[in-house]
């Protein structure tokens, strides 16, 4: 297990050395005159002159990339838009985003894995055939499309819950009643996902061999049922919580969107249309900094929870 | 069995060759919509086909080939069937979009704001007058036309990428799996964006965008797939007689892969909507005036109070073809990974 | 009823010198006084009538597979008794009902698609078909245990060799983890695991196959059952691995006073452990008796096949014997004798009405219209 965690952590950094250096390529592609891009169109020619100079804009792309990265960690990469630094203009919209993503994250997989377990232990009953059409409805149906009906059906027609916007600090009666929509949204097609995925994983693992062994031995039903079988379901359901987190990050752009949630998503979008190009690539860099730490955690419960790798 | 692998790689290629044109900067776009869909139903036409013919073998029969016994697994799935009809006839409303609509989805009627349903427009009007049933049935060919197109290139370069690494393997295959990784690394939403802002929007940009987005699961698949094929004995005593790589890859190694590809494939297309949808929401993906289901509903959104139909009927129209689309992959799935029991 | 109690009479006297059957002494002897007796029990053709020694009865036993293409009857009305200390092998081909019926007895049958239709399995004198599901899981690993086929795949993955032990030593003997561990790692240097200690902390994958299956065979004698019910302990495991494991079942039954349902295709394992056999053909039973009457009167077509089919070095024969055909189809089944349509030596009635077991001895019958 050491082995392993050391092994992943080391190369967490070539991979997020690739990840930037794509990052900063694909900006590069931008059309037009670099010093521009960097500094918006109302730059005067000397404050050009003077960014081509601190991004070596005229050296080669090693350089440039140098530079910039070393502009980005000591703070001299500016947003156009905000004129501040780009990491504390990231870093400010942080926590909204944290507090929207991590709440859906728990909330999917709290929902998904007992209506997972129970969907497959008590298959082609009523239960299983109303979690399963709801799962299929969750994968299929768009993030944005289920806010705009929460939003109609709660805070148009109910009025029970603010339309959109920040309450503040989750643990505020005011921020709780804030976040709520916007979570369950982001977590629904997450928990639709991991639901299916724990249904079919549990109903392949109940037809296993050892399965049997523990029926043969004696062991009660619901060990059987969570001890055996689900034990060995968390491999697959993790691995589908990995690949359903890039998801997620999509589904918080939407939903930030959908409900003028201050977060990083909706920056990153806002950053487009205001072509703040120094702040997309804050944005960009630091979400994937953070999709590659959240993705090494998931690899990391992965190796613990399967001996295989634990004892290599 | 190699007559039906025969023609499913002759659609596959057959639909690229097609599809390639959209990017294109030049092509006009709508022309080439009417191109997809006419090939789209042609497709699925002929699924439909096969199906009611296998439909009628009763259960006594012996089933000849594998191929035989996809087809009536397929038929047999009562949802995968009903999906298959729903999208036939969203195909269908999306070609025929001119001639069931009398109302051009981008003319805007400022005598006629906001409306609800009516007997002139089905399904009211929007916020600048325009009929929503016409952007509505546009906005299911640009979606379902885009959508294919992504998934049949994404499985094109991801099968390419796949078959490269695992047939030639070493540094190849080191090279282009590492990459893969890499990409696959940043969510693609960031790649999206990262995209869009350096090269702005557009369809063609964003069909490109979207192709590129699963390539790590085709690429993983057929590599796999082509290693364990790359082993066989018939594979090494084409390469004694001397056939090129290229033929022993096209003759005997796509076939034993094409089954994972069309099941990926086709559980795919639905999400690749979703995204392509969600893109299009932000702002990010189809641009206006051209009508799409994601603006659509993103401008509905701001009508909420007035008129919930400039949200509900794109977002049930996406929900619907997403859904059939996903039935129908589940139902493909089911038909293939199966298709060596009983 | 084809039964005839003279023929039972006559064969007794045959049997006398039979090698390891001497529990079937009492039988025959109250059967000689008392030919009344037998005709009690002729429905069952395991005709047991010490049944102190009784361990298991199974007494027509139907168990039904309800599949999307039709009923498969995986075990069809079988019969068999095992006594206490006693090893009874089933034999056949896969496919005939053998792991059925013993999955059976457990009541391990996937529900759906199967379900026992019918019969009784009477151990110790109670019908386990009566039993609650948890009265039933207070025998199973703890009355009767089982041991399965696959080695590779019947340990779960995700606990240590010592858990997996230890665990039915929680359930059935209310031990605390520690007892029971080191109970767990007692029984692992039994069935023959070098460095118990260590191994009781590895995994399953870190096992070889022969260790699997020793402990396996751990974990279904940690409460030290009065039955155990091997199924192909050995199919899966090396020929060199097969001999060791086989021993030490064995050894062990000795040692407990285990009764053991040996479940095989492999003739040679029957010679060298069962006292009793039963021959199973499409669900059925179609030959049962002593181990020497299995071996040195076969009397069933299909077992003489079986047995001219096994290589032998004093067979003079060059080729293998093989037997023409296939099993038939469980979803279509031949109307009269199964067999049937592979049967050398088949006649008209063969076709037309399923065979009765006609008797060769106390013990020994076979259904074959050869007999009647």
């Amino acid at each position: 297990m050491l082995n392993y965690t050391i092994r992943r952590l080391l190369l967490l950094i070539p991979l997020l050395f690739f990840i930037s250096v794509m990052i900063f390529g694909i900006l590069k592609l931008t059309p037009g005159d670099p010093a521009v891009v960097l500094l918006g169109e109302r730059a005067t020619e000397e404050a050009l002159e003077l960014t081509r100079e601190k991004y070596a804009l005229n050296s080669p792309f090693y350089v440039q990339y140098v530079k910039m990265m070393g502009n980005f960690f000591t703070g001299e990469l500016k947003s156009i838009y905000y004129k501040e630094n780009v990491i504390m203009v990231v870093l400010k919209k942080m926590i909204p985003t944290l507090e929207l993503g991590l709440t859906a994250l728990m909330l999917a997989i709290a929902v998904s894995i007992p209506a997972g377990i129970i969907s497959s232990v008590k298959r082609n009953s009523i239960f299983d055939y109303t979690s399963m059409t709801t799962a299929l409805f969750g994968i299929s149906i768009p993030v944005f499309f289920t806010g705009i009906l929460l939003i109609y059906l709660f805070a148009v027609k109910l009025k029970v819950l603010p339309a959109s916007g920040y309450g503040g600090s989750m643990f505020t009666i005011e921020g709780l009643r804030h976040l709520v929509m916007p979570a369950f949204v982001l977590s629904f097609t997450m928990m639709a996902s991991t639901t299916r995925i724990t249904r079919s994983s549990m109903l392949d693992l109940l037809q296993e061999d050892y399965i049997r062994t523990a029926r043969a031995k004696g062991v009660k039903e619901n060990q059987v049922i969570l001890k055996h079988a689900f034990k060995n379901a968390l491999m697959p359901i993790a691995t589908n919580v990995g690949n359903q987190i890039a998801r997620l990050f999509a589904g918080a752009v939407l939903t930030e969107t959908v409900f003028a949630w201050p977060g990083v998503g909706r920056l990153a979008v806002n950053a487009i249309f205001r072509r703040d190009e120094p702040l997309v690539f804050g944005c960009v860099l630091i979400l994937s900094v953070i999709y590659v730490v959240v993705n090494l955690m998931v690899d990391l419960f992965y190796g613990i929870i399967n001996p295989r790798i634990r004892y290599e | 069995m190699n007559n039906i692998l025969k023609i499913k790689t002759f659609y596959l290629f057959i639909i690229s060759a097609l599809l390639l044109a959209v990017i294109s900067p030049k092509a006009e776009i709508d022309y080439i919509s009417y191109g997809i869909f006419a090939l789209l139903t042609l497709i699925i036409l002929l699924i439909s086909l096969a199906i009611y013919r296998h439909k009628k073998i009763n259960a006594t029969t012996i089933i000849k080939g594998t191929g035989e016994l996809v087809w009536r697994r397929l038929a047999k799935n009562r949802t995968a069937t009903a999906s298959m009809i729903i999208l036939i006839l969203l195909s269908f409303l999306a070609i025929l979009a001119p001639f069931i609509t009398p109302h051009d989805p981008l003319e805007t009627d400022w005598g006629a704001l906001s409306q609800g349903i009516s007997s002139s427009h089905w399904l009211g009007t929007d916020d600048m007058g325009r009929d929503i049933f016409a952007r509505n049935l546009f906005g299911i060919r640009v979606a379902m036309g885009i959508g294919v197109t992504a998934v049949v290139l994404n499985t094109l370069i991801g099968t390419l990428l796949g078959l490269l690494a695992g047939y030639y393997g070493g540094k190849t295959d080191n090279v282009i799996m590492r990459l893969l990784e890499i990409w696959n690394a940043i969510p693609f939403i960031l790649l999206a964006i990262a995209v869009m802002a350096a090269l702005g929007t557009g369809i063609g940009k964003l069909i490109l965008i979207v192709s590129l987005s699963n390539l790590m699961a085709f690429a993983r698949i057929i590599r796999g797939s082509v290693m364990t094929v790359r082993e066989f004995d018939y594979v090494a005593a084409a390469k004694v007689i001397g056939i090129k790589d290229f033929h022993i890859i096209i003759r005997h190694i796509i076939p034993n892969c094409i089954s994972p590809i069309l099941v990926l494939a086709s559980l795919s297309i639905g999400e690749t909507i979703l995204v392509i949808a969600g893109l299009s929401f932000l702002g990010l993906g189809i641009q206006p005036p051209m009508p799409s289901l994601g603006g659509m509903l993103s401008n509905g959104q701001q009508f909420l109070h007035e008129n919930l139909l400039m949200s509900i009927v794109p977002g049930v129209t996406i929900l619907l073809i997403v859904l059939s689309f996903n039935l129908f992959g589940d139902g493909v799935r089911d038909a293939l990974d199966s298709r060596l029991e009983s | 009823m084809p039964l005839t109690v003279g023929l039972n009479h006559k064969k007794i006297t045959n049997e006398s010198g039979a090698p390891n059957n001497g529990h079937v002494r009492p039988a025959d002897t109250t059967n000689l006084k008392n030919p009344l007796k037998t005709k009690i029990y002729k429905d069952f053709p395991t005709k047991c009538t010490d049944n102190d020694d009784l361990l298991l009865q199974i007494e027509n036993l139907k168990t039904f597979f309800h599949t999307e293409d039709g009923l498969i009857r995986g075990c069809d009305g079988v019969s068999y008794s095992v006594k206490k200390g006693q090893t009874l092998a089933v034999v056949g081909e896969s496919g005939s009902g053998k792991s059925v019926t013993a999955m059976s007895i457990l009541k391990l049958i996937p529900d759906p698609p199967g379900k026992i239709a019918g019969g009784r399995i009477l151990f110790k004198g109670n019908d386990l078909l009566s039993f609650t599901p948890d009265e039933m899981r207070k025998i199973r690993g703890n009355e009767i245990a089982m041991i399965f086929q696959e080695p590779m795949t019947s340990l779960n993955p995700v606990m240590t060799a010592g858990e997996q032990i230890s665990e039915s030593l929680i359930l059935h003997r209310g031990f605390n983890k520690k007892e029971a561990m080191s109970n767990a790692v007692e029984l692992l240097s039994l069935v023959g695991i070098p460095a118990p200690e260590t191994r009781a902390g590895e995994y399953p994958h870190q096992l070889s196959g022969g260790m699997r299956q020793r402990v396996m065979i751990a974990i279904a004698l940690a409460c030290r059952p009065d039955l155990l019910i091997a199924d192909e302990p050995t199919s899966a495991l090396d020929v060199t691995i097969q001999a060791q494991i086989l021993r030490l079942i064995k050894k062990l039954q000795k040692q407990f006073g285990m009764a053991v349902i040996l479940i095989t295709h492999d003739m040679g394992v029957v010679a060298e452990t069962a006292d009793m056999v039963a021959v199973m053909y499409c669900g059925r039973i179609v030959e049962y008796g002593t181990s020497h009457d299995i071996f040195f009167s076969p009397r069933h077509p299909y077992l003489k096949g079986l047995l001219r089919s096994v290589l032998n070095i004093d067979n003079e024969e060059d080729d293998l014997y093989i037997i023409e055909g296939n099993i038939p189809d469980p979803l279509n089944l031949p109307e009269g004798c199964p067999f049937e349509p592979r049967c050398p030596e088949k006649m008209d009635i063969c076709t037309k009405q399923r065979p009765e077991p006609f008797f060769f001895g106390n013990v020994h019958y076979a259904c074959c219209w050869l007999h009647a």
